[in-house]
């Protein structure tokens, strides 16, 4: 080969005026850039393709090109313009010398030989480049690549090797090269010399359909090598091929080779790869792979079992290949065959793909390791149970238990994670088999479905002692209540999402340590920024209006139910954030709420951490508890008169749950203005009282209300004096009427105390 | 993995004046004169680059916000290597930097050198940049004076290049560079990928009160390390220094001392690097070419002039630019003038390689082109209509 012959001398050459006038004006582009053009045919049959050879003057350092390779001043180039698709598609830059150092540089997409090297112009899509800039700037980015090649700044991270890039991503071989290079590694630690194994292969991969070499193909490797061409395997190979005609119900299997070099660095680039299997042994030989032996194993065994042969060779770099941190790059291919084999017959290159693994689609989501999701329990796989655990899932959450008690039926998919080939199933197994199906040939993910209730779950302390998370989905009052009843392990942090208000709320309670504050804390909290907040105080008023009983009040609205209005969308908007706020929760110790508002315009996440409440036994009734928010605490110990000591009081708000015999006090209003207090003691007020409660109520639907008083003592015991006792026997006869019993709370400097009449007469309708 | 940039070097397009840039790795940056007229130009500069612009784009910031030069080399204190310096340079204390100062886009020069005979007393003669460079000089050594042996601050910091027998500059010692010695601290900070080599003023020309300014030019050899490599790229940069200086330097020096990958024309491609002589009778001084013939494989002439015509012009010199040409080959001779075009010039711009500099592409060029152009075209009334 002459050392300045040129591809471009085999072509023919083309008639400009043939051309259509945007292909005329890009070739004066070239040619204002670079000078004298020629305009030839890239394929003499197919006049779609202009190759424009110019010579392209290159900026080399003073004293040559790094690495003394061999980049000249002048570089012949070919820009080869696609008249169908220009300018969609960027013009490629092939290198038009023969004698270029092609193996010597990265950035180089390889082609067929014969071919001109075709360069590499920009790491995203080029086409994507181009159509923010003109064909003048492509040639100053073709000169630039050759400066930066002769420069050696192709790669800019130094320290890394680039892969041979493949741009077809139509044919991939994907396999863990972890686990095959542990392999290779162990051979070359003992034998330090080239070697060779055998893979089980499936054509189409686990999941992935064959649809033909044309259209593209994946193959799946198994991650372990055998030494030999096993009779068994094949037999096993041979059997799965049996099993069904149709290669799209089972994929076929058969043996795939695997062969590597001794472990000497190769610093070449592949500017080109084999197309044929002539080239192939060629290509194996130069890099002292031993392909011809391993394929004279496999005939001797009669292991063609397809048309097709999986190839995966290996060889050692100098660097780490960009992206890992192995020194083991592999070239995929495979042979395509009728039999005997010669060397005409075709290769196809194939792009290695690494598998999904947990690992890996945490590293692609961005997400860290948070401990507290590594095994959730997820309690209801409904519309928002489904999808908050495939998202968390995808981010390489999979140990999930999964519990629903119903299986997929038509109407469900309009709004659920799954799709129409799960009708029929259990969700709780869909939602598993979905998460298996995201890892193919990854053992061990951890996923597993209970196909019950809640109940099924509490019973058997073995499907709870394992977890670190429950997250209740189910948004049922009942799951609630058993879960706020149960004895949970420790170690368990309880999270239940919901949506509300015809999907314009999505809420988040999140449980803090040893569980204070609780869901009921939390869901009380919730009703009390009410009295606030108008999105959840318009929410609570239709809600009363809806459901008038007092004790119904279920937050979450099942979105199961046939009846039930909401899109997939709003769904998912709600799904995605709560799926975010855990993510970043789940490490967190103290209790929070998050409230998502579904705007009309401007989604919005509010966030708040809530301290945990102080829980009061009554003495004198010790069926009930007090639950009292911090902030009332904090309140009414601010009214604290230490130093004058008088006494001072007001009334509490919250909510009485007469069947669990809790009050939940949220709020406490402060000392009216006609209230008074001495060192003996304290006249409460009415002054504005009544106002103040009925805009309580109101703004609550009616949920939070006046449900006892409170006063200071301030020089330090809280027992209840007789004439506290007396004016708590004044306050129950008053609210035996509403059927509630009624509570007062004395807070001093150390201590509060709550306490309720002895001598109950509470008539409360649902009293066991 | 840490990505560090390679070291560049940026002649601006001035006309006939020198302004250069050598941008390190870190983002040091050391000028080496200025010549910038004010952006909206005269007539006869209609296509002016804004290197003012350039260096507020390119120059690193303090946590106020102010930018910062390490160091303005002043080889000499004539118009075409100081023009621009009042509008360009905050002078005076750093601390009294102010609101005013930034919207101006004063740049803080960290260090100055200078050589000693701007303080000559025959410069009575100096232009009007001159003198405020003169007054700066001064006041960062009535600075130097007072700190004892506190190190400077920034903005205060001060060399002096050359000999003297000057008794006031006698006591600067700590400041004064001799010749014959390598510079490998600049602005308070040791390196180890550069260093200057301080070829001259000599101590009889700077107080020769009888010597043209031209003969007082501060002379450097510049060394970029790659690597292991110490010198990678090296380069010259004489300012107006005329044929007799550069004799003497050839003559005292070591080889490895005139080497070079890159010159900066002196003079801006003037005859009187060649000869003492005019150039009528076209005799070159045979000790320049030896000088030019130390240069490496593949070296590269740099001329900061007007474009070279071939006409009496002197500087650019016609013959000289030839004479150039024939050394280094006629593709390694740039010119200032002839990068970009006439509507939009562009520096000359080299990074530096393991192989010695590579002339590059300026990286924001083209965007700064066609900001500059979307300005230029938007400042212009337009007339439409029939």
């Amino acid at each position: 080969m002459a050392d300045s012959e040129r591809y471009s001398d085999a072509f023919e050459s083309l008639d400009i005026a043939t051309l259509p006038e945007s292909i005329r004006a890009a070739i004066r582009e070239i040619e204002a850039a670079a000078g004298a053009v020629r305009v030839l045919k890239w394929n003499p049959k197919n006049p779609r393709f202009v190759a424009v050879a110019v010579d392209l003057r290159v900026d080399l350092p003073t004293r040559g090109p790094i690495g003394g390779h061999d980049i000249r001043r002048i570089e012949p180039t070919i820009i080869l313009i696609d008249t169908r698709d220009y300018p969609h598609d960027a013009p490629e830059a092939r290198v038009d010398r023969m004698s270029f150092p092609a193996d010597k540089v990265p950035h180089l997409n390889p082609v067929v030989p014969g071919q001109p090297p075709w360069m590499c112009l920009h790491r995203g899509s080029i086409d994507d480049w181009f159509a923010e800039h003109s064909t003048r700037e492509l040639v100053e980015r073709v000169r630039g690549w050759y400066r930066d090649a002769a420069c050696g700044r192709l790669m800019r991270e130094g320290d890394v090797f680039e892969p041979t890039r493949l741009q077809d991503a139509k044919r991939t071989m994907v396999f863990s090269a972890a686990a095959i290079n542990g392999v290779v590694m162990r051979h070359w630690a003992t034998a330090r010399e080239a070697g060779h194994g055998f893979a089980f292969a499936r054509l189409g991969g686990d999941g992935v359909r064959h649809t033909g070499w044309e259209a593209g193909v994946s193959i799946s490797l198994m991650p372990f090598l055998m030494p030999d061409p096993k009779a068994e395997a094949l037999e096993l190979a041979r059997a799965v091929n049996e099993l069904s005609a149709d290669p799209n119900e089972v994929q076929r299997a058969t043996l795939a080779i695997c062969a590597w070099a001794a472990p000497r660095p190769v610093d070449r680039y592949f500017g080109r790869l084999p197309s044929n299997y002539g080239e192939l042994v060629s290509f194996a030989d130069e890099l002292g792979i031993p392909l011809r032996a391993a394929m004279t194993e496999l005939a001797a065994q009669d292991g063609q079992l397809l048309k097709s042969i999986p190839i995966a060779l290996a060889i050692a770099r100098p660097r780490p290949l960009q992206g890992t941190r192995s020194l083991i790059e592999w070239l995929c291919f495979a042979v395509l065959s009728d039999g005997e084999l010669a060397d005409t017959d075709l290769v196809f290159s194939l792009g290695h793909r690494e598998p999904l693994t947990p690992a890996y689609a945490r590293t692609l989501s961005a997400v860290g390791k948070t401990t507290r999701l590594e095994r959730p329990l997820v309690v209801g796989c409904g519309a928002i149970g489904s999808k908050v655990a495939l998202h968390l899932a995808k981010a390489g959450f999979v140990a999930q238990r999964l519990v629903d008690h119903a299986t997929l039926t038509p109407h469900h998919v309009v709004r659920h994670g799954l799709l129409g080939d799960s009708l029929g199933k259990p969700k709780a197994d869909g939602v598993r088999d979905a998460i298996i199906g995201l890892y193919p040939g990854q053992r061990e993910l951890g996923t597993d479905a209970t196909f019950g209730s809640i109940a099924d779950v509490l019973d058997d302390p073995a499907k709870l002692e394992d977890r670190t998370l429950l997250l209740d989905a189910t948004a049922s009052s009942s799951v609630q209540y058993q879960l706020i009843d149960a004895a949970l392990p420790k170690a368990l942090r309880v999270c239940r999402i919901e949506i509300a208000a015809l999907g314009q709320l999505g809420l988040l309670a999140y449980e803090g340590d040893n569980r204070n504050p609780r869901l009921d804390d939390l869901q009380l909290h919730l009703f009390d920024m009410a009295r606030t907040d108008a999105s959840i105080s318009a929410w609570l008023r239709t809600h009363a209006t809806d459901q008038p009983t007092f004790e119904d009040i279920g937050i979450g609205l099942g979105c199961s139910s046939a009846t039930f209005r909401i899109a997939d969308d709003v769904v998912s908007h709600h799904a995605a954030a709560f799926s975010r706020s855990l993510r970043k929760l789940a490490s967190q110790d103290r209790g929070h709420l998050v409230i998502m508002g579904e705007g009309e315009d401007t989604p919005t996440t509010r966030t708040f951490t809530i301290a945990p409440v102080t829980v009061l036994a009554v003495e004198e009734r010790p069926e009930w508890k007090v639950r009292m928010a911090a902030s009332v605490v904090t309140s009414t110990r601010a009214h604290l008169d230490v130093r004058g000591h008088k006494e001072s009081g007001g009334l509490l708000v919250g909510y009485v749950n007469l069947k669990r015999k809790i009050v939940y006090v949220s709020h406490a209003l402060e000392p009216s203005r006609d209230s008074h207090g001495t060192r003996a003691g304290f006249t409460r007020g009415v002054e504005g009282y009544p106002a103040a409660i009925k805009e309580i109520e109101a703004r609550t639907g009616g949920i939070l209300g006046y449900v006892g008083e409170w006063h200071t003592h301030p020089e330090g015991s809280t027992k209840p004096s007789l004439i506290d006792r007396s004016a708590l026997a004044e306050i129950q006869h008053r609210l035996d009427a509403a059927g509630v019993p009624g509570v007062i709370v004395i807070v001093g400097p150390r201590s509060i105390t709550a306490a309720m009449h002895s001598m109950h007469s509470v008539r409360g309708r649902r009293e066991p | 993995m840490t990505v560090t940039r390679d070291a560049t070097i940026t002649f601006f397009p001035v006309g006939n004046g020198d302004t250069s840039l050598i941008t390190l790795a870190d983002n040091t940056n050391l000028l080496i004169d200025l010549n910038v007229t004010q952006a909206s130009g005269d007539d006869d500069e209609p296509s002016c680059y804004d290197v003012h612009e350039h260096l507020l784009r390119e120059l690193p910031r303090d946590a106020d916000d102010r930018p910062h030069l390490d160091v303005f080399v002043v080889t000499h204190p004539d118009q075409d290597h100081v023009r621009g310096v009042e509008t360009a340079f905050y002078f005076g204390p750093p601390e009294k930097y102010g609101k005013k100062h930034k919207d101006a886009g004063l740049i803080i020069v960290d260090e100055l050198w200078f050589a000693p005979r701007i303080f000559g007393a025959h410069e009575d003669a100096l232009c009007d940049d001159a003198e405020k460079v003169r007054a700066e000089a001064e006041r960062r050594i009535e600075v130097f004076k007072a700190s004892k042996t506190k190190v400077l601050d920034a903005g205060d910091r001060v060399r002096i290049i050359g000999f003297t027998d000057n008794e006031d500059l006698k006591k600067l010692a700590k400041i004064m560079v001799a010749p014959g010695t390598v510079l490998d601290s600049f602005n308070h900070k040791h390196r180890d990928d550069f260093e200057f080599f301080v070829h001259a003023p000599f101590k009889r020309d700077s107080d020769d009160e009888d010597g043209c300014r031209n003969d007082t030019s501060i002379v450097l050899q510049a060394r970029f390390a790659v690597g292991d490599d110490k010198r990678a790229a090296l380069a010259f940069f004489g300012g107006d220094a005329g044929c007799c200086i550069w004799e003497d330097i050839f003559n005292r020096s070591d080889d490895e001392d005139l080497e070079w990958d890159l010159l900066l024309a002196p003079h801006h491609c003037s005859w009187t690097f060649f000869s003492e002589t005019s150039s009528e009778d076209e005799e070159h001084s045979d000790t320049i070419m030896g000088f030019l013939d130390k240069r490496r494989e593949g070296a590269v002439v740099v001329v900061s002039s007007k474009p070279i015509e071939d006409d009496d012009d002197n500087p650019p010199h016609y013959i000289a630019a030839e004479r150039y040409r024939e050394k280094v080959g006629k593709d390694n001779v740039y010119c200032t003038a002839d990068e970009g075009t006439e509507d939009k010039p562009e520096p000359v711009h080299f990074s530096i390689t393991a192989n010695g500099p590579v002339k590059d592409r300026y990286g924001g060029s083209s965007e700064v082109r066609s900001s500059a152009a979307r300005k230029a075209t938007i400042t212009t009334p337009k007339t439409y209509g029939r």
